[in-house]
C-alpha cells in the first residue's frame, strides 16, 4: 500500500521530546527516519544519569514510545571522519531535523550553508528554543520553559493562584506537530521548486501563535487574563466532579439551557429542574455554588464512565477524566485501531499510542518498535554509502561509531 | 478589515507559496479547524470560509471587540485566526446553499469540516458522497471521537475533549484536575489537522487521488501528553503529571515568577552557582542524580529553591541562569510577551493598523522558512466578502 512520505530520507539528529516526535510522524507515515546518536551522547529521553546498568538505556517508556518505526545509526558528528559520513548521507537524504540550540549545528561545521552545498534539495528542519536569531538565540529551553516564556503558563491556574504548568511536556509535542507542517510544506514546495529550505522554528514562536485571543485583549482592554480554573464564561456547570472510584473525576459542560434540562432528568432532582431562576446561563452563573454542589452530590454516587455515558445519552457533554488504564481500556480507541502492540527486546510487547491523524486510503504503518542502541548502523552506512566490513570495524575502534554506548560525556 | 495596512511585516514573503494552486474549503467554526485553515492560508492556499450566522465562527464570536460590543467583523481574534482566507456566506441547511456547495467541492483540492455536515454517523455519508464527486478531493474531518465507534455521537466541548483523552488524568496536591488557560490543545489539534491535509496531498501526488483523512481529537490529544499509556503499560503507574516543583517547578520571585528546570547534571551544576551554593555542587546527596529523583531529596530541593529565589528578580534571574546554561524561565504575562526583546529581535510579529481597531500587534509566523515558502499577509476578509469572486454571481 502507498504511504504518503515513501521514499523520503530523514536524517534524525534530534533528542528529548520535541525533535523525536515531529520525525515520529514523518516515520508513521512511511519516511525512512534514521535516528543519530553519538556514543558518548545519547538522547536524554532514554532516562537519568549514567543509564548504562543492565541496558537500562534501551527500556524508557518515553523514549520507545517517540522513536519507533526509526532506524538506529550510531555516529559520532564530532569526529571529522563521523562529520565526513554524516555529508555523505546528506546527500543521499530528503531532510535533516535537529533540535540543538543554535550554536551546535555550526559549532560541528554542519551549518545550513555546509549542508545545502552537500545536497541542494536538502530540507533542513531545526527546532531551537527561541529561534536561531534575536537576543535570546543562545538560552536553553525544554518543554517547560517555552511553555513559560511564550505566555502559555501564565494562563494556567486557578483564581488568585500562582500561574500553573499543564503537566505534562505537551509544548515539546506542540513544536514537533509544527516541526511536521514545516517539513511537509517544504517538501511539497520542492515538488514545485526544485529547492530544499531551512526551517528556523522558534518554539516560543510556535507556543505564542496559539495565543491569538489573549494578547489581543490585552491590546484592546488591557486585560491579562484571569487564571480561570476549569470555570469558563456562559458554562455553568463547568468542571470536573469526584466520583467513584475513589480518586477519579467526572468533568460535565453544559453549554445552554437545553443541556441544563437534560442535566437536571439525569440528575432527577426535581427541585433544581423546577426552578425557573435556574433556566438560564445568567441565572445558573449568580448561583454556580448551588449548582456545582447538587452535581458533586449526584456524581460521587456514580461511577465515572457509567456516568458520563447516561449524561451522553441524554446529550449532556461530559466525560470521566480519563486515566491511562481507562484509556487503555476504552472500546473507542481500541475499535478504531489506536492502540498498535510492539514486541520490542528488553521490555517485551505492550501498546502504543497509533497516529496522530488518520488517512483512509494511505494510512500510518507503525510496525517497527523503536530500534535497539545502533542497531542499524552496519545496514545503513553498508547500504547508502558502500562501506564495508572493515570500514565498518574500523569506525568502531575509533569510537566513531559504536555497538554499545560508551561512557557518556555530558552529566 | 478592508482598507487594513500593514505597518510592519519582517517574514519573508516568497515568490512562490508552498501551497499556491491548492484551494480549501474551511466548514470549520472551532479552533483546530480555524487554526488549520490558517496554517493552510499563510502557506499559499485559497481558503475559502464558508460561514453562515446560525454557525458562527470561533474567530468572530469570541472576541474580543472594541468597547466589549459583540460584532463578528469587528473581532480581534477574527484578525488572527482567519487572516488571509476569505468569505462566503454559506447555510449548508439550505437546500440551495447545499447545491453550491457542492458544486465548490467539485472543483476544490481539501476540505474541511468539523461538523457542519452532521453528526459522525450522517457526515460520513455526505463526505463519501463529495468524495465520489471528485476523485482528487481530501476531505479532512476533525471530531472529537472519529466518525463511528461507540462514542462517534458524544457530544463534547473543550473540557470534556481533555477529560476524554487524558489531559485531566492527574491533579497538583490539593486542587481538582485542571484544564489548560488558553485552549492551547485545540491550536496543536489544529496543527495536526494541517499535518494531516498536507500528507494527503502528498499522497495524491503518488496515487492521483485524493481520500478520507481525520482529527480525531480523543486520539490527538492523547499524542500531545507524555506517553502515559506506555508508561502504565510497563510500569502500572496510572496517570502522573509534572510541574509542581522540583526539577520542574514555578516559583514565586520578588516581582513575578520564575520557572526552573533542572534535568542534566551541567544544570544542577549551574543551579548550584547561580544560587550561590557551590559548595552544594560535591554535597553527599543532592549532587547525585538518582538521589535527586527521590521525593524527599527532590522536596529538599524544592525547598532550597522556593526559599532562594523568594527574594531574586524575575528578568536579571533569567539571564543569570540562561548565562550559566540554566534552563530558568520567566513567566510573561501577554503585555509582557508583547514586550519581549526576543520577538522584536527577531521582528517576529504583524504590526497592523486596523480601521476598526487601530494599531494590533497580530502573532507571526510560527516558523521561519530561508527560501520563502509563506505567502504574504493578507488581512481576514469580512463576512462574505468574496462572494462575486468565489461565486462569479452577484449575491
Amino acid at each position: 500500500m502507498t504511504q504518503p512520505l515513501e521514499g523520503i530520507r530523514v536524517l534524525d539528529l534530534t533528542a528529548w521530546q520535541a525533535g523525536p516526535a515531529l520525525t515520529m510522524i514523518l516515520a508513521d507515515f512511511g519516511a525512512d527516519v534514521i535516528k543519530i546518536e553519538a556514543p558518548t551522547r545519547l538522547d536524554g529521553w532514554r532516562g537519568g544519569a549514567g543509564m548504562t546498568t543492565d541496558h537500562a538505556y534501551e527500556k524508557h517508556p518515553l523514549w520507545l514510545t517517540m522513536n519507533r518505526g526509526k532506524r538506529g545509526l550510531s555516529l559520532d558528528l564530532k569526529s571529522a571522519e563521523g562529520r565526513d559520513l554524516f555529508l555523505r548521507l546528506v546527500a543521499e537524504a530528503d531532510v535533516v531535523a535537529e533540535n540543538y540550540t543554535p550554536r551546535v549545528m555550526e559549532s560541528f561545521g554542519l551549518g545550513y550553508d555546509v549542508l545545502r552545498a552537500a545536497n541542494e534539495r536538502i530540507v533542513v528542519v531545526a527546532l531551537s528554543g527561541f529561534g536561531a536569531t534575536g537576543p535570546w538565540r543562545d538560552y536553553s529551553a525544554f518543554a517547560f520553559p517555552t511553555e513559560e516564556v511564550s505566555g502559555l503558563a501564565f494562563h494556567n491556574g486557578v483564581p488568585g493562584g500562582p500561574p500553573m504548568l499543564v503537566g505534562h511536556s505537551v509544548t515539546d509535542v506542540f513544536a514537533g506537530a509544527m516541526g511536521a507542517v514545516a517539513v511537509l510544506a517544504a517538501l511539497e514546495r520542492r515538488e514545485v521548486t526544485g529547492r530544499g529550505d531551512h526551517v528556523d522554528l522558534s518554539q516560543i514562536e510556535t507556543l505564542t501563535t496559539f495565543l491569538g485571543r489573549e494578547l489581543l485583549d490585552a491590546q484592546l482592554h488591557g486585560r491579562q487574563g484571569e487564571r480561570r480554573g476549569n470555570q469558563r464564561a456562559g458554562m455553568v456547570p463547568h468542571g470536573v466532579f469526584p466520583c467513584r472510584p475513589d480518586g477519579a473525576w467526572l468533568a460535565i459542560a453544559v453549554r445552554d439551557d437545553a443541556d441544563w434540562a437534560a442535566l437536571c432528568a439525569v440528575l432527577g432532582d426535581e427541585a433544581l429542574a423546577g426552578d425557573d431562576a435556574l433556566r438560564t446561563t445568567a441565572g445558573r452563573e449568580a448561583q454556580h455554588e448551588r449548582v456545582d454542589a447538587a452535581v458533586a452530590a449526584w456524581a460521587a454516587q456514580h461511577d465515572g464512565l457509567a456516568a458520563a455515558a447516561r449524561l451522553q445519552a441524554a446529550g449532556v457533554p461530559a466525560s470521566k477524566a480519563m486515566k491511562p488504564s481507562d484509556l487503555l481500556a476504552d472500546d473507542q480507541l481500541w475499535e478504531s485501531g489506536f492502540f498498535v502492540l510492539l514486541d520490542r527486546e528488553f521490555v517485551g510487547a505492550h501498546p502504543y499510542p497509533g497516529p496522530v491523524v488518520r488517512l483512509h486510503d494511505t494510512p500510518a504503518v507503525i510496525e517497527r518498535a523503536a530500534p535497539r542502541y545502533g542497531e542499524h548502523t552496519d545496514e545503513v552506512l553498508g547500504e547508502l554509502l558502500g562501506l564495508d566490513a572493515t570500514e565498518l570495524d574500523g569506525l568502531r575502534r575509533r569510537g566513531v561509531s559504536s555497538v554499545e554506548p560508551l561512557p557518556q560525556d555530558w552529566r | 478589515m478592508p482598507g487594513g495596512t500593514i505597518v510592519r511585516h519582517d517574514s519573508p514573503g516568497g515568490s512562490s507559496a508552498a501551497l499556491a494552486g491548492v484551494t480549501v474549503l474551511e466548514l470549520t467554526t472551532g479552533v483546530p479547524g480555524g487554526y488549520c485553515g490558517l496554517l493552510l492560508a499563510r502557506l499559499g492556499a485559497d481558503v475559502i470560509k464558508l460561514e453562515s450566522l446560525r454557525r458562527p465562527d470561533v474567530g468572530r464570536s469570541d472576541g474580543p471587540f472594541p468597547d466589549d460590543v459583540p460584532d463578528g467583523d469587528r473581532s480581534a481574534l477574527h484578525r488572527h485566526l482567519n487572516a488571509g482566507k476569505r468569505s462566503v456566506a454559506l447555510d449548508v441547511e439550505d437546500p440551495s446553499d447545499r447545491a453550491l456547495l457542492d458544486r465548490l467541492a467539485a472543483r476544490a483540492d481539501v476540505l474541511v469540516d468539523d461538523g457542519a455536515l452532521g453528526t459522525p454517523p450522517v457526515a460520513l455519508g455526505r463526505y463519501r458522497a463529495l468524495l465520489a464527486a471528485n476523485e482528487r478531493l481530501i476531505v479532512h474531518a476533525i471530531s472529537p471521537f472519529g466518525l463511528e465507534g461507540p462514542k462517534a455521537a458524544w457530544a463534547t466541548t473543550e473540557l470534556i475533549d481533555l477529560a476524554a483523552s487524558g489531559w485531566l488524568q492527574a491533579a497538583a496536591p490539593g486542587l481538582p484536575p485542571l484544564m489548560p488557560g488558553t485552549p492551547c490543545a485545540h491550536h496543536a489539534a489544529g496543527s495536526l489537522a494541517a499535518v494531516a491535509v498536507l500528507l494527503a496531498l502528498r499522497a495524491r501526488r503518488l496515487t492521483g487521488s485524493g481520500q478520507l483523512t481525520e482529527t480525531r481529537l480523543d486520539e490527538a490529544l492523547l499524542s500531545m501528553l507524555t506517553c502515559p499509556t506506555t508508561v502504565y503499560a510497563m510500569t502500572g503507574v496510572d496517570g502522573y503529571r509534572t510541574g509542581d516543583g522540583y526539577p520542574y517547578g514555578i516559583y514565586a520571585c520578588a516581582d513575578g515568577h520564575l520557572g526552573v528546570s533542572i534535568l542534566t547534571q551541567a544544570h544542577y551544576t549551574g543551579l548550584c552557582e547561580l544560587m550561590g551554593r557551590p559548595d552544594l555542587k560535591d554535597h553527599p546527596v543532592l549532587s547525585s542524580g538518582v538521589q535527586r529523583a527521590t521525593p524527599a531529596v527532590a522536596a529538599e530541593l524544592h525547598a532550597l529553591i522556593r526559599d532562594w529565589i523568594a527574594g531574586q528578580p524575575a528578568h536579571e534571574t533569567f539571564h543569570r541562569g540562561q548565562a550559566l546554561r540554566v534552563p530558568v524561565a520567566i513567566v510573561p504575562s501577554p503585555s509582557e510577551v508583547l514586550a519581549s526583546p526576543q520577538y522584536e529581535g527577531r521582528g517576529w510579529w504583524l504590526d497592523v493598523d486596523d480601521p476598526d481597531l487601530g494599531p494590533l500587534r497580530l502573532p507571526g509566523l510560527p516558523f521561519r522558512s530561508a527560501d520563502g515558502m509563506w505567502a504574504p499577509f493578507r488581512v481576514a476578509p469580512t463576512f462574505d466578502a468574496d462572494r462575486t469572486a468565489v461565486l462569479g454571481v452577484t449575491p
